[in-house]
């Protein structure tokens, strides 16, 4: 039990350090892409799925640039929201809590965030290659939509992962009801 | 929960506290007192057997069915 909580405490330290470093990130590549201050993409730490240079035929403006961050930040919200849950979860790791009925409503969430991330990702390659091709010549503009085998499977998993928490919140009120019975 | 407690009434009549009864019926204070407070989902015979003979009375006497309480 010491031990879950060690490693909880740690899990749960790492998480909430990424929670300002992932919007700073976002933040800091869309200011700097295409420039030579861009050590992300240039560090290879930053890999986008979309080609940048195929959807703009100019180079990227600051409205551009802003309207891809404010994008990307929506995107990324989702990201943002299933590491608040997951900061949570491990608290209740480290309190000791692990077989609760709101460790499995978050299991339930984190399984919901999965979909939310297939649907807001397939919203965000169409705004996206949208705003990136917008300053484009008429008839070079593009809106891309794009559903992969990578977003079926993050499907399936969403799927399991919300099976799972019906399993856990089930085994809770089986285990609430033994310890109920005198 | 239509099912209602007496237990703390028999127990007033007896003169009996929670800790003795704990002890002769072979449970935990803290079981006891969710019986008590009827927070418990379920009751062994077992115990339901204890308690009678403990308090010298019958299972009507501490399990009520009140008509019209829901949970």
């Amino acid at each position: 039990m010491h031990n879950i909580q060690k490693q909880s405490r740690r899990v749960r330290l790492f998480l909430q350090c990424l929670l300002p470093v992932i919007p700073a990130a976002i933040i800091y590549f869309w200011m700097t892409v295409q420039t030579p201050f861009d050590i992300l993409s240039a560090a290879g730490i930053v890999e986008l799925s979309l080609d940048i240079e195929s959807l703009t035929q100019t180079p990227l403006s600051n409205t551009t640039r802003l309207l891809a961050l404010c994008t990307s930040l929506l995107l990324y919200g989702i990201v943002l929201y299933a590491l608040t849950i997951l900061i949570r979860l491990f608290r209740n790791y480290e309190n000791g809590e692990i077989f609760s009925l709101e460790n499995a409503t978050y299991y339930q969430k984190l399984g919901y965030c999965l979909f939310y991330w297939v649907a807001a990702g397939l919203v965000y390659g169409g705004i996206i290659s949208v705003v990136l091709s917008f300053n484009n010549p008429p008839g070079d503009r593009i809106l891309m939509l794009s559903f992969e085998g990578l977003d079926l499977l993050t499907l399936v998993l969403g799927l399991i992962v919300i099976i799972i928490s019906w399993v856990m919140r089930e085994g809770y009120k089986i285990a609430d009801e033994n310890n109920r019975t005198i | 929960m239509p099912i209602e407690i007496n237990l703390d009434v028999m127990m007033a009549k007896r003169k009996m506290r929670l800790k003795t009864l704990a002890e002769r019926v072979g449970i935990t204070e803290q079981n006891l007192s969710v019986l008590k407070n009827g927070k418990a989902k379920a009751v062994r015979f077992s115990t339901l057997d204890k308690i009678c003979e403990a308090l010298e009375c019958q299972p009507g006497d501490i399990l009520v069915h009140q008509v019209g309480l829901e949970d």
